[in-house]
């Protein structure tokens, strides 16, 4: 009886022991969003751009266990494994003194290599169309200001809505970001730039329209604009 | 004169020396500790039969007084049949002693058998010798020549043997067994014989459970019965086979290659009641363990020892059907039977598990001669279940699903299983001599089909060359159609002694298998099973030829040695048909699909074990005692789909330790304890991954851990077999990185998933005979059966919730009748059969990519009510 006691005590201290982990854990963080820097700069076409408004809608966000050069597949759609997803999309005003949180990600530990995201318009797979995620009445990019150089100066007002192009795929995809989120992360930060999302608009060339110059779908401008958003390196992530 | 011939016999007491090595039954690994440790009664044995009989001679110098003399002696009747260790135990004096001992020794035999198995008995025979006057002339001989065909000797030259020998009508006695062991005997710890009082004291609802009562094992049904059990032991996910090596009679259950799993082993067609024994070997120790063994082995020995015709009818929850007909005809060998069970249920939940199915079987044992016996066998089975899949545990809390829900995409309600298997075979086992040479050959042919439709993930799949169909749901389309035949020839030495000193026995044998398999795979639309995507379209011949030889030696009556040594060659032809795909490289443009490879791999596997005990020549207080060690290395095959153009077929080379002791402080036959430490190395593991449906793998792994298990008899009514194990598996090092996943997250000291450290069993049977009915006894027995799981490990540091189940059976005979009332899962509680931490969206307008935990319901209380009629 005395040795019975002792084995099933015996039992329910190993039963209780510390087993470990599988390793990877499921982990949380917020997102924030960096101000921009100056909301005064001159492009590469010697414009003085000043801001006025700038309101970026950001998310979802996936961040991916494939490299972005992954040639077996398709590097700029392949996430390979999810490791970290920002469900929800925020307004994110870029002129704004502090940083800007922009939500809270759930994710995993393990070594990020590429990001995906969407600006506010989310396509699931299954469905026959974009979800808006963002605040109502938001859209995707907004710039207003104006551009000034030798004398001229225009006024713009730019308001983009940027979607999807199929079904189960993000605005951008195979975007470099390298990280490695662990327990101890609490943010990952990202900064993004409105002088990139302008470089492919040359106000020299703007056609003749009252202003201030606004975006008319399908036009050349909105193409110009569009592509400065989700092109080169138009984000870019740091954890801590 | 017509000399008296009444017979004496006595039974001075039945002492068994039960055999490892019978010829019949000869486990790959010893085995029979469980009943050599265990009381039976007399009625429990069919005695020995004599074949033939030989009257001694009356000694020439010989006399007697009237009323003449008895002599009587003890023997030992063989398994094979023969006598052995003649004893006097009453003289008659010298020359009548000589002339029975001689007389005795021409006796033959077929042999008692304990549980359809032939065993060594030792029994009393008296002969009697008429009185005879002394001649006046000294010396000279009588004149007739004694007869040697029984009955017919002249009165006075003769003695007498007995007519009849039918130790039925002997006095009772209590059967012990009294420990003449027999060499080779597998003395692992880790080695275990179920016998059929454990296999039946529990609710057993398929022959899969059955191996709930080997230590350390749980047996989980994540699909109902549409795919084959998952299996759990000594810290390995055994999958549905993949780490655990099956044999029913001759004819292995794991298939080679199978898509679904590696060694994918249903034992569905497998009838319960025509089960007689399990044996397990835990660890990798003997040297016939071949592919697959790596968590152990184990042989399901067929065998009905309640012989006679039964038909049994049961009803219970959930439309639960069964129709059992068992016919062994009485007097014949225990593997002599046909039996057909046919089964239907609706299933618990929402009519998303019903099932049917057939299994038919038979067998024959036909003795050919004194030394020769065959088995012929065949079997059939059919079945198909409606799946359930999986459910995400967010959306049952969320009250989206009710806990026994599926999903109600079309997707999800397309999933079942579909089955079917076809086997013969045959054994020839022919005996050399009464010391137990022998050579054995079986020889198998065995068809199988298989296809599943299952939807673990939902909408996920999509391929970078096809974007317009993400979302078309990832219900997979699996077909594995196998065709093998195989064959094994085993030589067994027999006792001998090694270097004319040391009691030896040797074995010998080569097994071979050959297979072709057909497999496809595709991802399917629920309608009219429409593909929108091909995924595996291959066909594989396989051969497998291993060879293999062992030796049990003891140098000191406290000392054994097992050596062993294998050696195994596979060969891999793969006609893969759409090898090659590349990702947005239009095909036409560049090559034709297809991957023609071919893979050739060999392993060498050496096995020892070291049995050192009892002690009680040498001390004493050791005398309850007995320790053992043991090292071997075993293998699996690979996937053959998973090789390339001339690669050394890799192996999953598997090196397993153990050590332990066994302990009986009241008598082996009242209460056997062991305990043992184990530890297993694999240089390349597989882990499950339902978003593919498949095995990945995850590198290097050990486990390390212990069991300790009793297995006690207090009173006659009662047997007790109980074991907790524990178990640590642990990676060792990252899995290999891939372009999928270039950084693996995992590390060195990380768990092995869905691993339970702890396992725990206990199973109870009682049985007792009430009383009297009409003059016809009323037996009733009950058993219990409990297991305990702990918390398993999830992929991303989840933990599943921990299981505790208690089944219960309750039976009562008379007559020709019997009805019995079994109960799974008394306590009615809401349990997890399996869990699973892994990606899926089943949410198309809330599609998240982070692995969420899965379950799938384990059953409810469950009542079955069995009438059964003999006769």
């Amino acid at each position: 009886m005395k040795w019975l006691a002792i084995l099933t005590f015996s039992l329910l201290t190993l039963a209780g022991c510390d087993q470990g982990t599988t390793g990877r854990e499921m982990i949380e963080y917020d997102v924030a969003g960096a101000p921009e820097a100056d909301p005064t700069f001159t492009d590469d076409r010697g414009w003085e751009i000043t801001l006025t408004r700038a309101e970026l809608t950001f998310g979802p966000l996936v961040f991916c266990s494939h490299q972005p050069t992954f040639l077996k597949s398709d590097s700029l759609t392949d996430c390979g494994q999810v490791l970290g997803e920002l469900g929800a999309a925020a307004t994110w005003d870029l002129l704004a003194a502090d940083d800007v949180p922009l939500g809270r990600l759930t994710g995993i530990t393990g070594q990020v290599h590429s990001a995906q995201y969407d600006f506010g318009w989310n396509w699931p797979a299954g469905l026959g169309s974009p979800l808006w995620r963002g605040e109502a009445g938001a859209a995707s990019l907004t710039l207003a200001g104006t551009a000034a150089k030798g004398g001229v100066t225009h006024a713009f007002d730019f308001t983009l809505d940027a979607k999807p192009r199929a079904a189960g795929l993000y605005t951008v995809a195979g975007l470099a970001a390298e990280g490695s989120p662990s327990p101890a992360t609490t943010r990952v930060t990202l900064a993004v730039s409105a002088r990139k999302f302008l470089r492919y608009i040359d106000f020299d060339l703007l056609e003749e329209q009252a202003e201030p110059f606004t975006l008319v779908p399908g036009s050349a401008l909105e193409n110009q604009l569009r592509l400065g958003l989700t092109t080169g390196t138009p984000a870019t992530f740091t954890w801590r | 004169m017509k000399m008296k011939t009444r017979l004496l016999i006595l039974m001075i007491g039945l002492q068994f020396a039960v055999t490892t090595a019978s010829a019949q039954d000869a486990p790959p690994a010893g085995d029979d500790d469980e009943v050599a440790v265990r009381p039976v009664k007399k009625s429990d044995v069919i005695p020995p039969k004599v074949i033939h009989m030989q009257a001694p001679k009356y000694p020439e110098d010989g006399y007697a007084e009237p009323p003449g003399v008895k002599v009587q002696l003890k023997i030992t009747v063989t398994a094979e049949g023969t006598v052995e260790q003649v004893e006097v135990v009453t003289s008659g004096g010298e020359p009548f002693d000589r002339e029975a001992r001689a007389a005795v020794l021409l006796w033959k035999f077929e042999p008692a058998t304990y549980e359809g198995k032939p065993l060594a008995v030792r029994i009393a025979v008296p002969f009697e010798f008429p009185p005879r006057a002394r001649p006046k002339t000294p010396g000279k001989a009588p004149e007739k020549t004694p007869e040697k065909t029984p009955g017919k000797a002249p009165e006075k030259t003769s003695g007498k043997a007995p007519e009849k020998f039918d130790p039925h009508d002997l006095k009772d006695g209590e059967i012990l067994v009294h420990g003449v062991r027999k060499i080779p005997k597998l003395p692992v710890v880790g080695a275990f014989v179920i016998d059929r009082r454990v296999l039946s004291a529990a609710p057993q609802p398929t022959a899969a459970d059955m191996l709930r009562t080997v230590p350390g094992f749980y047996v989980g049904h994540p699909q109902g019965e549409g795919i084959a059990n998952s299996l759990f032991l000594r810290g390995f996910n055994a999958e549905h086979g993949q780490d655990f090596e099956l044999f029913a009679g001759e004819v292995p259950v794991n298939l080679l290659g199978h898509l679904h799993s590696q060694g994918y082993a249903d034992l569905h067609f497998l009838i319960p009641e025509v089960v007689h024994s399990l044996h397990v070997i835990e660890g990798v120790f003997d040297a016939q363990q071949g592919d697959f063994a790596v968590a152990g082995s184990g042989f399901f020995r067929y065998g009905v020892t309640q012989r006679g015709t039964r038909l049994a009818l049961t009803f219970g929850s959930f439309g639960h059907q069964r129709l059992l007909f068992l016919h062994a005809p009485r007097g014949a060998h225990p593997e002599t039977f046909v039996a057909v069970a046919l089964k239907s249920s609706d299933g618990y939940g929402p009519g998303n598990r019903a099932s049917r199915s057939i299994s038919a079987m038979g067998r024959y044992h036909l003795t050919l001669g004194t030394r020769t016996t065959l088995t012929l066998h065949a079997g059939a089975y059919a079945g198909r279940s409606v799946l359930p899949g999986l459910l995400r545990l967010d959306d049952h809390q969320s009250g989206a699903y009710g806990f026994f829900d599926s999903y109600s995409y079309p997707t999800a309600q397309a999933q079942s299983g579909y089955s079917s298997r076809l086997e013969t075979s045959a054994k020839l086992v022919h005996t050399l001599c009464h010391l137990g040479e022998r050579w054995e050959f079986s020889v198998y042919a065995l068809r199988t089909d298989f296809m599943l439709r299952q939807n673990l993930s939902g909408f996920l799949l999509w391929y970078p060359d096809e974007p317009e169909l993400r979302g078309a749901g990832d219900l997979h389309l699996q077909t594995n159609l196998d065709d093998t035949l195989g064959a094994k020839l085993q030589y067994f030495s027999g006792k001998m002694r090694l270097l004319d000193r040391f009691p030896t026995e040797f074995t010998t044998g080569v097994q071979l298998r050959s297979g072709n398999l057909t497999q496809r795979e595709d991802l399917i639309f629920p309608a009219q099973s429409m593909i929108w995507r091909h995924l595996v379209d291959a066909e594989v011949n396989v051969l497998h030829a291993g060879a293999f030889v062992g030796s049990a030696t003891r140098f000191f009556p406290w000392l054994n040695l097992n050596a062993g040594f294998r050696a195994d060659g596979l060969a891999f032809l793969v006609n893969d048909e759409l090898g090659n795909r590349q990702y947005n490289v239009p095909t036409e443009q560049a090559h034709q699909l297809g991957y023609k490879r071919n893979a050739f791999g060999t392993h060498l596997g050496p096995r020892l074990l070291l049995e050192a005990g009892p002690f009680d020549r040498l001390v004493t207080p050791l005398d309850q005692f007995r320790i053992y060690a043991g090292w071997g290395q075993g293998f699996r095959s690979p996937p053959p789909r998973s090789l390339q153009e001339g690669e050394s077929a890799p192996f999953t080379r598997v090196d397993s330790w153990e050590a332990g002791l066994k302990f009986s402080p009241w008598g082996e036959q009242i209460a056997l304890f062991r305990l043992a430490g184990f530890h297993t190395y694999l240089d390349m593991d597989y882990a499950f991954d339902p978003t593919t449906a498949r095995a990945n793998p995850i590198g290097d792994t050990t486990r390390t851990g212990g069991v300790l298990s009793v297995h006690a008899r207090p009173w006659r009514e009662l047997t007790l077999s109980a074991s907790w194990t524990y178990a640590k598996a642990v990676l060792q090092g990252p899995p290999l990185a891939t372009p999928e996943n270039p950084t693996p997250g995992e590390k060195k000291g990380d768990l092995v998933p869905y691993v339970p450290p702890h396992v725990g069993r206990v199973d109870l049977a009682w049985s007792r005979r009430l009383g009297d009915l009409s003059g016809h006894p009323v037996a009733v027995s009950a058993g219990l059966g409990s297991s305990y799981l702990s918390r398993r490990p999830l992929p991303y540091s989840q933990w599943s919730d921990p299981v505790f189940l208690v089944d219960l059976s309750a039976q009562v005979a008379w007559r020709e009748f019997s009805f019995k009332l079994e109960a799974t899962n008394v306590l009615d509680t809401r349990w997890h059969d399996m869990e699973y931490n892994f990606v899926s969206q089943w949410n198309p307008s809330q599609s998240t990519n982070l692995p969420a935990r899965h379950f799938v319901a384990g059953a409810p209380r469950t009542i079955l009510g069995t009438l059964e009629i003999r006769y």
